[in-house]
Parts: structure tokens; C-alpha cells; sequence
């Protein structure tokens, strides 16, 4: 019987042993894990504010797309209209290519299609809309 | 703490081997009861340390588990960043795309207009009220900037409605009526501008 109490103190010697090493390594892998925990909370934060960052940026593009929007639907068909608008009540077409100080075009008449040329730098301004304004129709 | 009881252990199996090999049976029954004390307290020990070793494993299982989690949600997120990263990219460029061709466009057309504007002496203006503003120059020889102008819009009729003339045009109202009639505005316009150069001369 001291054999058998003599073994069992050996026995919860080891296993108090044992136990204290599993203690030892459970404590490492916490640390361990802990740590990673941390990095991970870190990167996940820097990510966060990254979206944030990028909503920004979506809220500007979305601001750019409507002044695009705004000048396609709005602007520019505003623009188009008016210069329509001249080109059908004087039928005239400009020459844009010619040499500057020039009054270069065809004007579009009921029959005949007249070009125009006129000097600017020659003639004064009253006389260049006169001439051109005496090119329009004013039969009803 | 471990360690001290691993000593007392040491101590105690010491103690028991030297009263076991050396004295008599009393001795050795007490020596056994001392040693079966000690089991006692080593098995609590054993018994705490497990408990320990429990608590310690389910939170490390725990934080595992929070590990993973974390290193999912990162995943997660970086694709996310990065889908958004490129789409807005793409916008990027379709915008400074439509920009500039937008920009090229209305140039175009401003100076379609300024020549029209200049040469003819004529400006067109939307204002407030849906209305189209006549603004001519070059009609008063002694002041050419000098402007004449009126307003138009389209009525609840739909027809032709001029308004706010300045100077004032006696015949503009019979204007109206022959645009409404014929819709030939290029006439409109050119009779208008005659009628505003004869009142210079009167």
C-alpha cells in the first residue's frame, strides 16, 4: 500500500508538472493570438477610414456627373438652340477657317446661295451688319 | 507556483521514502497518512490547474475564432476598396472624357454665336419667364453700342408674344400678328431691326 500512495504522489507530481507546461504554452498561444488580434483591429481600422475616404470621393464624382449631366441636357442644348436660331433667321453660314479680320460666308437665299466677303478690318461694324441684315428677306 | 509545489512534492516524497525505509510500523503509518495528505492537496492542485487549463483553452479557442473573424471582415474589405477603388476610376474617366468633349462642343458653338452676335449686331438672350430677349447694336450711326431690344415668348397659345420693347415700336404689334400668321421669324426679325433703324433717323 505505501507502494500504490508512493506511485499516486508520483504520479500528481508529473501530472501537476504537465499541467503547469500545457498552462505555459496555452499562455503563449493567448499571447500570440492576442497579438494578432491587435494587428488585425489596426488594419481593420485604416480600412474603415480608407471607405470613408472613398465615399468622399464618391459623393464628388457624383457632383461632377450632374455638372456633366447639366451641361449635356441643359447647357449645351441651350447653346445649340440660340446658334440654330441665328443661322435660320439670317440663312447665313460663316466660314471659320478663313484669315481673321475677314467676313467670310454664304449667305442662303429663297433661289440663289451668295457668298459673302467682307474686309473687316475696311468697313466699319454698322456697315457690316447693314450689309448683312439687307440680305435677309423682309417679304412676309 | 507550480514550482513550489512541485517542491513540496520533492519534500514530501523525500520525507515518505526516508520514514518508509527507516523507522516502524506506527512511524510508517503515520508516515502514510501524512502522504496520503499530501495526495489530497496535490490532487487539488491537479484540480485547479485544470480548471485553469479550461478556462485558458476556451478563451483561446475564443479568440481564434475571433481571429478568423477579423481576418474574413478584412478580406472582405479590401476587395471592397478595391472594387470601389476602380469603379471610380472608370467614372474618372468617362467624366474628364464628357468634360472635354463637352467643352470642345460649347466652344464651338460660343463662337458660332459671338460671330453671329458680332457681325450681325444682334444678341440672343434667354431670361427668366421662359423668354427670349432681341438685343440689337449697330443701329444708331452716332452710337453704335446703343441697344434696342425686346422680349418674346410663347404664350399659353402657343403663339408668338413680344413684349418689354425699348425704345418703344409703334409697329410692332402688327409684327406679331404677321409672324403669327406666317411663322416666318427670319422675316420678323429683319423687319423688326428696319423699324428700329428708322426710328434713329426720325
Amino acid at each position: 500500500m505505501e507502494k500504490e500512495v508512493a506511485q499516486s504522489l508520483l504520479n500528481a507530481k508529473e501530472q501537476v508538472h504537465q499541467g503547469g507546461v500545457e498552462l505555459q504554452q496555452l499562455e503563449a498561444g493567448l499571447q500570440e493570438a492576442g497579438e494578432e488580434d491587435t494587428r488585425l483591429k489596426a488594419s481593420l481600422l485604416q480600412l474603415t477610414r480608407e471607405l470613408e475616404e472613398l465615399k468622399e470621393i464618391e459623393a464628388d464624382l457624383e457632383r461632377q456627373e450632374k455638372e456633366v449631366d447639366e451641361d449635356t441636357t441643359v447647357t449645351i442644348p441651350s447653346a445649340v438652340y440660340v446658334a440654330q436660331l441665328y443661322h435660320q433667321v439670317s440663312k447665313i453660314e460663316w466660314d471659320y477657317e478663313c484669315e481673321p479680320g475677314m467676313v467670310k460666308g454664304i449667305h442662303h437665299g429663297p433661289s440663289v446661295a451668295q457668298p459673302i466677303h467682307l474686309d473687316s478690318t475696311q468697313l466699319s461694324r454698322k456697315f457690316i451688319s447693314d450689309y448683312l441684315w439687307s440680305l435677309v428677306d423682309t417679304e412676309w | 507556483m507550480v514550482e513550489d509545489e512541485l517542491a513540496l512534492f520533492d519534500k514530501s516524497i523525500n520525507e515518505f521514502w526516508n520514514k518508509f525505509k527507516s523507522t516502524d510500523t506506527s512511524c510508517q503509518m503515520a508516515g502514510l497518512r501524512d502522504t496520503y495528505k499530501d495526495s489530497i492537496k496535490a490532487f487539488a492542485e491537479i484540480s485547479r490547474q485544470n480548471k485553469l487549463i479550461q478556462e485558458k483553452k476556451d478563451n483561446l479557442l475564443k479568440l481564434i475564432a475571433e481571429v478568423k473573424g477579423k481576418k474574413q471582415e478584412l478580406e472582405v474589405l479590401t476587395a471592397n476598396i478595391q472594387d470601389l477603388k476602380e469603379e471610380y476610376s472608370r467614372k474618372k474617366e468617362t467624366i474628364s472624357t464628357a468634360n472635354k468633349a463637352n467643352a470642345e462642343r460649347l466652344k464651338r458653338l460660343q463662337k458660332s454665336a459671338d460671330l453671329y452676335k458680332d457681325r450681325l449686331g444682334l444678341e440672343i438672350r434667354k431670361i427668366y419667364g421662359e423668354k427670349l430677349q432681341f438685343i440689337f447694336t449697330n443701329i444708331d450711326p452716332k452710337n453704335p453700342e446703343s441697344p434696342f431690344m425686346f422680349s418674346l415668348h410663347l404664350n399659353e397659345a402657343r403663339d408668338y408674344e413680344v413684349s418689354d420693347s425699348a425704345p418703344h415700336l409703334e409697329g410692332l404689334a402688327e409684327f406679331q400678328e404677321n409672324v403669327r400668321k406666317t411663322n416666318n421669324f427670319s422675316a420678323f426679325l429683319a423687319n423688326v431691326r428696319k423699324a428700329f433703324t428708322a426710328t434713329v433717323y426720325n
